[in-house]
């Protein structure tokens, strides 16, 4: 709470010694009476003081918990209960990560005790929780002379925060999987025959082989006990790890690099866990973030609940340190031995290159996901091109698999593209 | 829309220039070298309201007030000049309120109930006093000098206003 002097009236006390000094020069006594409105008005601004202000503020929000995009409409409610209150300026605490796109957060009001006003304005729905801050409530007294600023918090009952948690979805039709061992039926197909759907090899039986793997066919032709061996499909463990560094908050087309690694990391998760894989997530960034691999419909809303509303992937930069090398290890501790990384990011640093790099090195499978945000034809951008470039090129050297995804385009297409290029 | 016009709200602009031709209005009977001092005083605020400058609203009003000076000199009436000056001051008040109500909310806000409290309060102030004012001159005016009766109204005003801090 801070009280101020506005010294909007500062001047006034000049009008009565102007009146007084042309009255009293020119012997006019109309010119001095004329100065009593200067020492009237002068009294009038000194007469009052800061307003205390007793204020009961409750919000409401058209749609608590709205998809990305939908238009949520907050109305704002304040209750004077406490004295008269004739000049009351308030500006709503909208979430930081959320733009008005219609009315205006703010009203200029007078309150009698009892009374209340109210406003609203709409917001455009982000991924993620969006608590309200408190009210700013600047209160004067009538003149204007004196003002009190205060935070006033919405009523406990009344403050809801938009939760916007887009459901789990994809147009990617599967993802591309690099090979591995690891023993669950799953869609990685193997060169290794064994049972699944895919004709692999005939062999000789042997004992204990399943009876719905004898050729009985060959057994009737030829009366020789042979077993069909199938291509052996498994399931994969993938990681997704989502770079959210301060590095990664650059924005393409109103929306940060961020939020396209977690637009992505949703469509992946949602498609590799349609083929049965098996999937976590992690952040990498300030707020350490783990969901470990796992399969099936309570962790599909895990994961969903996770990429919208975790801390980790928060759609405003975040304001703590990071520590890369301790992520880095946090990770390789955390990862199961077999599991692939899909990692999301613009590599806008060599930081997370190295990161990429060494995640392939201590052997696991990483393909790198990354949104291409820079823009501009300045000749920052154009260095910042060039050395991403450079470090995808150097990442791919290093066996990484690399898609290198335009946002404009849809990630099924980009993920084709690459494919077509690792194939050659 | 993310952007907000950070200019003066109409409503108070608008009253504002309405009382200050007011107050040029009391000097038009009969017009004297003091109505040509006030009147681009309104029309330097007018500018000053349009563009969201305080410095050519206060300046603006002050020319208008000096105007109003130079007039009561010539009239044989004080009211007139009374209820300009009282105008004049109230013209600025609202016209700084719209100003800063601008600063701080910005012309998409509703800010209707704002300004109309502060207009009709600052209003109601300078009423009084120029009715205040004239009656109290009107009742003694006779026998006792008017620059005694002034300072006499000055002095109940400032003991007023020092007993209240």
């Amino acid at each position: 709470m801070t009280d101020r002097d506005t010294n909007r009236w500062r001047g006034v006390t000049a009008l009565t010694f102007a009146a007084g000094a042309l009255g009293v020069a020119l012997q006019e006594p109309f010119a001095l009476l004329v100065g009593v409105v200067g020492v009237a008005f002068a009294a009038y601004a000194s007469a009052g003081t800061a307003p205390t202000v007793d204020l009961r503020v409750e919000r409401t929000v058209s749609d608590p918990r709205p998809d990305p995009g939908d238009e949520v409409t907050v109305t704002v409610t304040v209750t004077s209960e406490g004295r008269w209150l004739p000049d009351l300026r308030l500006v709503d605490g909208v979430p930081d990560a959320l733009a008005v796109v219609d009315g205006s957060p703010r009203l200029g009001t007078a309150l009698r005790p009892g009374r209340r006003a109210a406003f609203s304005y709409t917001v455009r729905a982000q991924r993620g929780r969006h608590a309200f801050d408190p009210l700013h409530v600047v209160a004067r007294d009538f003149s204007g002379a004196s003002e009190r600023e205060v935070r006033v918090e919405a009523a406990e009952d009344a403050d809801p925060a938009i939760v916007c948690a887009p459901p789990l979805t994809t147009a990617l039709d599967g993802v591309p999987l690099r090979r591995q061992t690891i023993q669950h039926t799953g869609h990685v197909t193997t060169d290794v025959g064994g049972s699944g759907l895919e004709f692999h090899t005939t062999r000789e039986y042997r004992p204990g082989d399943s009876l719905t793997r004898i050729d009985w066919k060959r057994r009737a032709k030829t009366g020789e006990f042979t077993t069909i061996q199938f291509r052996e499909e498994q399931a994969a463990v993938v990681v997704l790890l989502v770079d959210t560094r301060d590095e990664a908050y650059v924005r393409y087309d109103d929306t940060s690099a961020v939020e396209y690694g977690v637009r992505g990391a949703g469509e992946v998760a949602a498609a590799l866990l349609d083929e049965g894989d098996s999937v976590g997530l992690a952040s990498f960034g300030p707020h350490w973030t783990w969901v470990a691999p796992g399969l099936g419909r309570d962790h599909r809303l895990t994961l969903r609940d996770t990429l919208a509303l975790d801390p980790g992937f928060e759609p405003t930069p975040p304001d703590r340190q990071f520590l890369s090398a301790l992520t880095v290890r946090r990770l390789r501790k955390s990862l199961p031995g077999d599991a692939q990384v899909f990692v999301f990011s613009p590599v806008l640093d060599d930081d997370i290159a190295d990161a990429v790099r060494r995640l392939e090195a201590y052997g696991h499978a990483t393909t790198l996901i990354s949104p291409d945000v820079v823009t501009g034809s300045s000749s920052g951008a154009t260095v910042a091109r060039i050395e991403r470039a450079a470090r995808l090129r150097s990442l791919r050297r290093a066996g990484v698999r690399t898609v290198d995804w335009n946002p404009d385009r849809p990630l099924a297409a980009a993920l084709a593209d690459a494919e077509r290029g690792w194939r050659r | 829309m993310s952007a907000i016009t950070r200019r003066p709200t109409r409503l108070g602009s608008g009253i504002s220039v309405l009382v200050a031709v007011t107050a040029l209005a009391t000097l038009l009977a009969p017009p004297s070298v003091g109505t040509l001092v006030a009147a681009p005083g309104v029309a330097l605020l007018g500018v000053g309201l349009l563009r969201g400058r305080r410095a050519p609203v206060t300046a603006g009003a002050a020319l208008v007030f000096v105007g109003v000076l130079v007039h009561a000199t010539t009239t044989a009436d004080p009211l007139l000049p009374l209820v300009g000056a009282a105008a004049t001051v109230v013209a600025w008040d609202v016209g700084e309120h719209a100003i800063s109500l601008g600063e701080q909310l910005g012309r998409d806000a509703p800010t209707r109930q704002a300004s109309l409290t502060h207009a009709a309060a600052s209003g109601l102030v300078g009423l009084a006093t120029a009715g205040g004012a004239f009656v109290v001159y009107t009742a003694t005016s006779r026998g006792q000098p008017l620059a005694a009766l002034v300072l006499l109204l000055f002095a109940a005003v400032v003991l007023t206003t020092a007993l209240r801090r």
